[in-house]
Parts: C-alpha cells; structure tokens; sequence
C-alpha cells in the first residue's frame, strides 16, 4: 500500500502508515504499517525496544511523530486530539495511581474527565468494578493494591467511557493465570460489539488464542502482519514430538538426520525444522518408521513460531552486515536473551 | 453511554469549571488524606503562634512598653511569616507534575478530555488552598501582634495578610511551573527555592551592587540656610544653591527593590494611625518604605533646609512620596500569570519535543 495511500484509511480503527519518529539519535520508530479493524483483536509482537510503546503513545495522541499518516477512529491523533481522546481508550505498560484514591474514585474522576454524563458515571464504575474483578477492593485506597490488580484498575480506567478504539500496552503483566483469562474473554467480547483492540504482549500464547491478526515488530519497523491461525507457508521453526518410546523417537529423527534436544520440562523433543511442509514430512516419516508419535506440534503458538523465525532471520542478516547495520535495530543477543527469556 | 464526543482537536487553553473541579478534586483529596501534609501545617501553626508568643513574651519580662516596641515586633512577625512561609510552599506544587510523570499518573490525565489549561489551573487551586491554608494559620501570630499596639490601626494586618497571600500564591505557581519544566522532581524543587530566595532577596541585593555603577555626577539644586532664628538655632530663611555632586542614581535601578515581597508588604502597609514621633522610631516598615519611595525619586530632589518635613526621613515624607508597592504587585502578577502559561504549553500533548530522561508515560 503507497505511503499516506487513501484506501483503508476510512474505517473506524486504527490505521497507520509511514510513521516515524526519533528521539535525539535513536530512531524509535523507523516506518511502521498497522491496521487494527473494528471488531478484531490485533496483536503488536516485538521484543523490548523494538518501539512498541512509542507506537502506542502516538496512536494515543499523547506524542508526535516526525512523518507518517495515523488515523484513530477516523481521526488524526496530531492535529483532532481531543476527538481521539474522545474514542480511545488507552492502557499504559505500567498504569500509575494516586495512592490516596480508592479504585472507586479513580474510575469516577476518570468518568468525569472524560465527560461521561454524570447520571450514568456510578452505574459504569460498578459495571468495570465488576468486569475486572475489584469489586472487593472497591473502596480501599490504592495503595493497598497489588500490582495485577493495579493492572485491572487500569484496564478499567480505560474502557471507563466507552472508547471504540482500545490500545492496551502489555495488559497481561502482572496478571495472575485467572485474570489473564478473563482478559482474553473480555478482549473477545469488546471486539465482538464492533471495537478494535490493539495489544501488545510478550505472552505469545494468549495472543495465539485471543488474536485476530498480529503485526511483528523489529528494531522500530512493522516487519509483518498475518492472522495467526490462517496462511499455512510461514516459517515454522521449533516443532515438538511427543511419543511412547522416547528412544526408538530419537533413533529415528537420528535415522532422518533431525538433530533433536530434550524438551524443556523432560517430556518429549524438540526439532528444529524449515518450516510446515517440512514438519508434514518427518511426521510421515516417523510414522511410516511405526514410531508411537502421541504428539507432533510447534513448540509455543503460531505468534511464537512467526516471531522467533522472523527474529532469527533477522539476527541472521544482521550478523552477515554487522559492519552496516544502522542504529536502532536491536543486537542479535537482545534476540536470542529475549528468546531464552520465553523457553 | 451517551456522552458527548468532541470531533475538533481541542484547544489546549480551553477551560471549564468543570475540568479544573476535577483535578482539583483530586489534589485537595489527595493533600486531606496526606498524613505528612495534615502533620505540617500542624507544626507550622505551632511554631508560627509559639515564635510570636515568646517574642512578645520577652519584651514584656524585659521591662519594655508592649505599645511601643509592639510596632517592631509586628514588623518583625510579618516578615518571619513572609519568610517562613515562602520557604513551605514551594514545597506544595514544585514536584506536582514531574512527581506525576515518574509515577505515570499525567499521561492517563493528558490522555482524558482535559486541556492542559485545566490540568494546570487545577492542580494551582489545590495549591493554592493550601497556601492560603497556611496563612489562615499565621493570623493568629499577626493579630496578637497587633493586639500588642493597636495603636498603629487594623490595616495593617489586613494589608500584611493580603501580601502575604499574594506571595505565596506567586510561590506556588512558580513551584508548578518548575515542576513541568524541570525532569527531576528534586531538581525542581531546588530550583524553585532559589527562584524564592532570588525574589525576595536578589533584587536587593542587585540594587545595592550596582549603586557603584549608577553613581554619576548630578546637578543638584538645594535650598541652603542663609539665616537662622538666634533662639531655636532653626533655619528662618534659605536660597538655592546649585552644585554638582557624586550620587546614585537610583531612579534607574529601583525597580530592583519594588518585585521584592519584603518591600512590597512594607509599602503597603498603611501609615501608622498616630503620628507620634515615639511610634515612628520603632517603624521598620514605614522606614522601609520610605527609603524605597525616595531612591525611586533618585538625586534630583534636593535638601530643603528651611522644610524640615522634606529634610527628613519621617512620617510626613513618607506620605509625600508616590507608593511602589503598586509596580511590586503588578511585577508578582505577571510572574504568576508567566509560570501558568509556561505550565500550560508544557502540557500540551501531543508531545513534539521531549527534554532529556523525560518519560511520557
């Protein structure tokens, strides 16, 4: 799609091209592409730094970047603030409340900084109290809080006026395992009223079961978007088999010259392979050499599987032009500490 | 929900009542239930009253008449209050916005539907309030000092009170600007407390170094004695003499005086009820103010030898003379109207540039 092009810029998400921006000498954002439809759920993958924050922040209205076309809700965050402001509803990674305030209060100063009309502010606060499960600690100041439930608090606060346009900025951190499915549910039932839900997470997992469409991210630009569950030719990388007899599996990878290595966790191996015709191929081989295969599947989710290849192939070529490789992007061992981080 | 949604951008200067309640709301609830502020204003009351009791105290157990050194001691009382509390207030405000940025509370504000007007002229009012909670709690020392010499007249009082609020108010709003300017919440607050003491002392202090370099010779014409009675030795009969003479010309630099608060709550203090000479001795304001108003006239106003009410720095002088305190209001107004505009242009979102380590959220 042409930089600033017209098509695509009319619905009501969000819609980003060409956008940029720097701080000092770092290229924060070096051109991202992004559409987040109403009533899908898109997911924004990256490692740390690979500027999904900044991205965040100027959907948000809250910074300007140097260059590109963003529209929220149809509206342009930079020059129609107040009108974003209006629709959006924005979560930062690590929301900040004022000690001192109950998470009733906090919800009902936000209701009326937003101008929800006075009569409804009480109704709304009980609703999201409830949604995000704080109904007990409604009236305790937020001090007392813990950090998950800090979380919810401001997950609350920013869906407290409705907003058609939800941007939520690792949401999950800090969730204990129930909230993090109640998430998930919530996110699938905001898109489903017509809602576009834009998420960044390093929780690979819950993006595979909640998101519609993911956008990848690496050393500032947006390198890839797909649906998660559809197109069948992306790079599959880990794989993991599962079987009765755990040598006669290891002899026979060994007799299809796979190396394999124990699986984290002792149960089963795990192979490295180019990809899904691949995967189909030594499936058939191991079964055909009557290996009780119980289990053959990517390792992690399909977010898992794309982002790991394209962060590999990435290492890959920056190694190749070390020499030239510009500022921003991340070094190769960022990748791969961000890598072991998730196994 | 059916609120109403904005499709323009906004003005970032817009202000509604109901924007500016809000984030004051939230401010005042949060000072209320502030521990360390209640216990302050606490002890600031106690050692603002117990100061004064103590000074009144020992002039009355050294033999001295109250009514008269009483217009000393209430001199003395409103420039500690000034003093003490321009050194309490910056602490209201000169972290409110970077200490807001660090713990990410100001960008869920900006990300609202309030304008940076209203953010900033909210978190002032709570400011604000706690300012003029402060001076609430020095009145009691003001009017027991008053109490001591009534006769110097109530005026006196209102007018110290009134420009001690001002101050402090002014304070307040350079503390908040400091706070939006400045990244770091300590730096801001250091820095607020030399732009206080560069108030209240700076211009003096600048006036008097540069009477050298305004010194020039000036052509001065006096009224010299010719003859004098043979009974009370006073002049009877002057003519002018001119002659040219070394003096500072400090027409040109009063200014320097007038912004400061000390010298403002001086010549404003309305001149003493009665104008007995023994009142007049122990009159640091009246003084203060009279010196003012003449180097504002600077040299070219001569000695009259023969008008005894112009040869001399006392009450009738004093009243002859234009007031400054006026200028010093006007100079301390705009600086707070100054600090709010920059507070408000450094709210404004979206952000284009962003200073060094500042975090929007």
């Amino acid at each position: 799609m042409s930089e600033g092009g017209q098509p695509g810029i009319g619905h009501a998400g969000i819609h980003v091209r060409g956008l940029r921006r720097t701080f000092g000498s770092v290229q924060a954002v070096a051109g991202m592409d992004l559409d987040a439809l109403p009533g899908h759920v898109t997911a924004l993958v990256g490692p740390n730094g690979s500027g999904k924050t900044t991205l965040m922040l100027m959907i948000a209205g809250l910074l300007a970047p140097d260059d590109g076309v963003m529209r929220v809700a149809g509206f342009d965050p930079v020059r129609q603030t107040a009108a974003v402001h209006a629709r959006l509803g924005w979560m930062p990674d690590s929301f900040g409340a004022w000690d001192a305030l109950s998470a009733r209060e906090h919800l009902v100063t936000y209701a009326a900084a937003y101008r929800v009309p006075r009569h409804l502010v009480d109704a709304r606060a009980d609703e999201l109290l409830q949604i995000v499960d704080l109904q007990a600690w409604s009236d305790a100041p937020a001090r007392v809080l813990s950090r998950g439930q800090k979380q919810r608090l401001g997950l609350a606060r920013a869906l407290i006026h409705d907003p058609d346009v939800i941007v939520l900025d690792e949401p999950a951190s800090g969730l204990d395992p129930a909230s993090r499915v109640a998430l998930r549910h919530l996110l699938r039932r905001l898109a489903g009223d017509g809602k576009a839900v834009l998420i960044s997470s390093h929780v690979l997992s819950d993006l595979d079961e909640m998101a519609d469409e993911a956008v990848y991210v690496l050393g500032g630009r947006t390198v890839r978007a797909d649906q998660p569950a559809g197109d069948s030719n992306g790079p599959g990388l880990i794989w993991r088999i599962r079987s009765l007899d755990d040598a006669a599996l290891v002899a026979a990878l060994r007799a299809q010259q796979v190396l394999s290595v124990p699986a984290p966790g002792g149960v089963g191996v795990e192979v490295a392979l180019a990809g899904e015709a691949a995967a189909a191929d030594l499936l058939a081989a191991l079964v055909a050499d009557a290996v009780p295969v119980v289990s053959f599947g990517p390792a992690g989710g399909r977010i898992e599987q794309t982002y790991l290849g394209l962060a590999a192939a990435r290492a890959q070529t920056l190694s190749m032009t070390s020499e030239a490789a510009p500022p921003g992007p991340p070094a190769p061992g960022a990748v791969i500490g961000w890598v072991e981080e998730q196994r | 929900m059916s609120a109403v949604r904005p499709v323009g951008g906004g003005s970032p200067w817009r202000l509604s009542p109901h924007g500016v309640r809000v984030v004051a709301g939230v401010e005042v609830r949060r000072l209320l239930r502030s521990r360390a502020w209640l216990i302050s204003l606490a002890v600031w009351c106690v050692v603002v009253t117990g100061l004064t009791v103590l000074l009144l105290g020992s002039v009355g157990s050294t033999g001295g008449s109250l009514s008269d050194s009483g217009i000393f001691l209430f001199a003395l009382v409103a420039f500690g209050v000034l003093s003490l509390g321009a050194l309490v207030a910056p602490a209201l405000t000169a972290t409110s916005i970077n200490g807001e940025r660090r713990d990410g509370t100001l960008a869920t504000w900006q990300a609202t539907l309030l304008t940076p007007a209203e953010i900033a002229l909210g978190k002032l009012t709570a400011g604000w309030a706690a300012a003029i909670a402060l001076v609430l709690g020095a009145t009691p020392s003001l009017l027991l000092s008053y109490f001591a010499a009534p006769a110097m007249g109530v005026g006196r009082v209102f007018s110290t009170l009134g420009i001690v609020m001002l101050t402090l108010l002014v304070v307040v709003t350079i503390g908040l600007a400091m706070s939006a300017v400045v990244v770091s919440p300590v730096t801001s607050t250091v820095v607020t407390y030399l732009l206080v003491v560069a108030l209240g002392l700076g211009g003096p202090m600048m006036f008097g170094l540069t009477v050298a370099l305004v010194t020039t010779e000036v052509e001065v014409t006096e009224q010299r004695a010719t003859r004098f009675d043979p009974v009370t030795s006073r002049p009877v009969e002057c003519r002018p003499v001119t002659s040219t003479q070394n003096l500072p010309r400090t027409d040109l630099t009063w200014p320097l005086l007038a912004g400061s608060p000390f010298v403002i709550l001086a010549d404003a203090a309305p001149r003493l009820a009665s104008s007995s000479s023994d009142l007049t001795t122990f009159d640091v304001l009246g003084g203060l103010s009279a010196a003012v108003r003449q180097a504002r006239l600077g040299p070219g106003a001569g000695y009259d030898d023969c008008d005894e009410a112009a040869a001399s720095v006392d009450q009738a002088a004093r009243d002859a003379l234009p007031p400054v305190w006026g200028w010093g209001v006007l100079f301390l107004l705009a600086l707070g109207v100054g600090s709010w505009l920059l507070t408000v242009r450094r709210l404004v979102v979206p952000i284009k540039r962003l200073s060094r380590g500042q975090r929007i959220a």
